[in-house]
């Protein structure tokens, strides 16, 4: 091979090779790519805020008007409870379509329109850029955060009203736990991250909105219909029971301001073994004579917040994992 | 230096190798053409230099040994993909920002001002552009950063020919005014005199042939005799392909020295790049690679007329 032809170009400038591009400059790249989706993201969160308005407002002229008692915060979960139920789904349904719609696309579309070649042969690193595409997302959870505060503000004449089951009266109930400003960005967080971690996997926009779809929502519903009752472990107690003839019997017991939720009872030995169902049929007399008791297995109410904070605490921990999985994908297969 | 070197590159998807063992080392300074029929690895090796893929086997290095990918190799390589993807939602004026953005060493006045010259309509969408325009655009942006290397793929194939003539006329400016290297494919034989000065042809995913345009012609000849026999047999060349018209017969040869006389009864004329390209792809089976690599071709073709 002949030596180059022409002197190397002066534009070599070695001093500045391994500079990097800075986050704040990609990120203005970001936000001005997906102007659109932002556009349309604010959209919905005014839209969110103003049907928590319309209904909050008469909602709490109502507990207003029944003054700070029993009757109004009862009018008022008469009233309003459907309304709740509506806007419970309404949010939890937000946070999944953050997944499917911002979070699915954002790496497929630039795949399959080939611009990922366009951006993945700039100065900037592919881990930059994907972490600048994935950081303004803050603003998201931000917005979240906000709707979260809205929604309490909603709930507020509920409050005083928990019972501590599960239902839409109790901030245990399902629906509801994770609509707390935190956990709330904390789940479209995570939808998001979900989202972004599928595309990349599956590189393809409509099925990786497809697998969001259903990753994102069998994890909530795993989470809400029975992890979340395990993340400590569940507290029992003895309760004493009156018998009265073969299977009937009653118990009372006083839980103290914070009413627990309860995940299971039932008739047992004072050392914890429960009663079999044959065993279960014994006389009266038979019950009394062995001490039979209430075994009853709880999670105390005084623990809400020590899971609001686990969950919190999984959801950050996930989005990061599946965000470091999704550099690590982009990073290692083509454009 | 070498602006692209590999050794032993080989490239596999699933179970077709699109490119298999593959040495090349381009010198800096040239305008390569990289030619070669749909399917040829033309892209596969061009994404490889781009740092887009990774070889399935050997190893490949650009701009004087750095890794493709590496920071330093994305900071000197502008590269265009096939089809010039942009964002087609966003006005050429904010795609160059953007890819200011995405860049350090990046010249946006330049930028601005040669699409200004090439009349580019700055505030019109990308989708909006005409090929030519978004061809322009995409080479502004690969040239913006400065490369020192300019990697474009089919950088003419969506072009009608007038736009094709001022895409190269733009693009030879540039490369007289920075010095760079550029490597580009095409399937576009005609006209690769006036922009290459080093040809490169890859063939079902093997490297048929690389060097200076100038020394490949130089030891290049079409040959024009008799129809029948094989009366070259006694000459110090290879026949690269041949083709019967009528009855005369037209060779493509390689001389071993460049001047050769021709052999008796047999007329001799300078090879068009073109003759030389078109001949060489019509018989795949034919490797001329330079230094040892010209062993590949011992025992050479045969004249089937």
């Amino acid at each position: 091979m002949t030596a180059a032809a022409h002197p190397a170009s002066q534009n070599q400038q070695s001093g500045k090779r391994t500079a990097r591009v800075p986050l704040r400059r990609l990120m203005r790249v970001t936000v001005r790519q997906h102007r659109t989706t932002l556009f349309w993201t604010g959209i919905v969160v005014a839209v969110l805020a103003i049907v928590l308005a319309a209904t909050g407002v008469p909602l709490h002229e109502l507990a207003a008007r029944g003054g700070p008692s029993w009757y109004g915060a009862s009018r008022a979960s008469v009233d309003f409870g459907g309304v709740l139920q509506a806007l419970a789904l309404l949010l939890q349904l937000a946070a999944l379509l953050v997944g499917i719609f911002i979070g699915a696309p954002l790496l497929p579309r630039e795949i399959q329109e080939g611009t990922a070649k366009l951006a993945w042969t700039q100065a900037a690193s592919r881990t930059r850029w994907l972490l600048a595409q994935v950081l303004p997302l803050a603003g998201l959870a931000l917005a979240a955060f906000a709707i979260g505060a809205e929604f309490a503000w909603w709930l507020s004449p509920f409050l005083h009203l928990a019972t501590g089951r599960i239902g839409p009266l109790s901030p245990w109930w399902s629906l509801r736990f994770n609509l707390v400003p935190l956990l709330l960005a904390g789940w479209v967080v995570f939808a998001f991250t979900s989202g972004v971690f599928l595309g990349a996997a599956i590189r393809r926009t409509l099925p990786a909105m497809a697998a969001t779809l259903a990753c994102y929502g069998a994890v909530l519903f795993e989470v809400s219909a029975s992890w979340r009752m395990h993340y400590l472990a569940p507290m029992h107690r003895a309760v004493a029971v009156q018998f009265q003839a073969v299977g009937s019997y009653g118990y009372s017991v006083y839980w103290g301001p914070h009413p627990p939720v309860i995940m299971s009872e039932g008739l047992g030995w004072p050392n914890g073994r429960l009663l079999s169902n044959v065993l279960q049929m014994r006389p009266a007399a038979w019950m009394r004579l062995h001490h039979i008791v209430m075994w009853i297995t709880y999670q105390p109410g005084s623990r809400y917040h020590t899971f609001q904070a686990i969950e919190l605490g999984w959801l950050l921990a996930a989005s990061a994992l599946l965000v470091a999985a999704a550099i690590f994908m982009i990073r290692r297969r083509p454009a | 230096m070498n602006a692209i070197e590999c050794r032993g590159l080989a490239k596999r998807y699933r179970r077709s190798w699109a490119l298999r063992d593959c040495g090349l080392a381009i010198p800096e300074g040239h305008v390569v053409a990289l030619v070669g029929p749909n399917g040829a690895g033309k892209t596969t090796l061009l994404n490889l230099a781009a740092g887009l893929l990774r070889p399935t086997a050997g190893d490949i290095t650009v701009l004087g040994g750095q890794r493709p990918g590496s920071g330093a190799a994305r900071v000197g390589i502008g590269f265009v993909s096939q089809d010039a993807p942009l964002y087609g939602h966003l006005p050429a004026r904010v795609m160059l920002a953007m890819a200011g953005n995405l860049n350090i060493t990046w010249d946006h006045d330049r930028a601005l001002a040669r699409l200004a010259d090439l009349r580019v309509p700055l505030d019109r969408k990308v989708h909006a552009l005409s090929g030519g325009q978004r061809a322009q655009l995409a080479l502004t942006i690969a040239l913006g950063k400065r490369p020192r290397l300019l990697i474009l793929d089919e950088p003419l194939a969506s072009l009608d020919p007038l736009a094709r003539h001022e895409f190269m006329a733009s693009l030879m400016a540039e490369v007289a005014e920075q010095g760079l290297s550029v490597v580009f494919s095409s399937h576009v034989v005609a006209e690769l005199e006036r922009i290459a000065d080093y040809l490169v042809i890859l063939n079902n995913g093997q490297l048929q042939l690389a060097g200076g345009v100038e020394d490949l012609l130089a030891v290049h000849r079409i040959l024009t005799g008799p129809g029948n026999g094989s009366p070259i047999d006694a000459e110090p060349v290879a026949v690269i392909h041949a083709r019967q018209a009528g009855a005369q017969a037209h060779l493509l040869v390689r001389n071993s020295a460049p001047g050769a006389p021709a052999p008796e009864g047999w007329r001799s004329d300078p090879a068009s790049l073109e003759d030389l390209v078109l001949g060489y792809l019509r018989d795949p089976g034919v490797r001329m690679l330079p230094g040892p690599a010209m062993a590949a071709s011992a025992g050479g073709p045969e004249v089937t007329p």
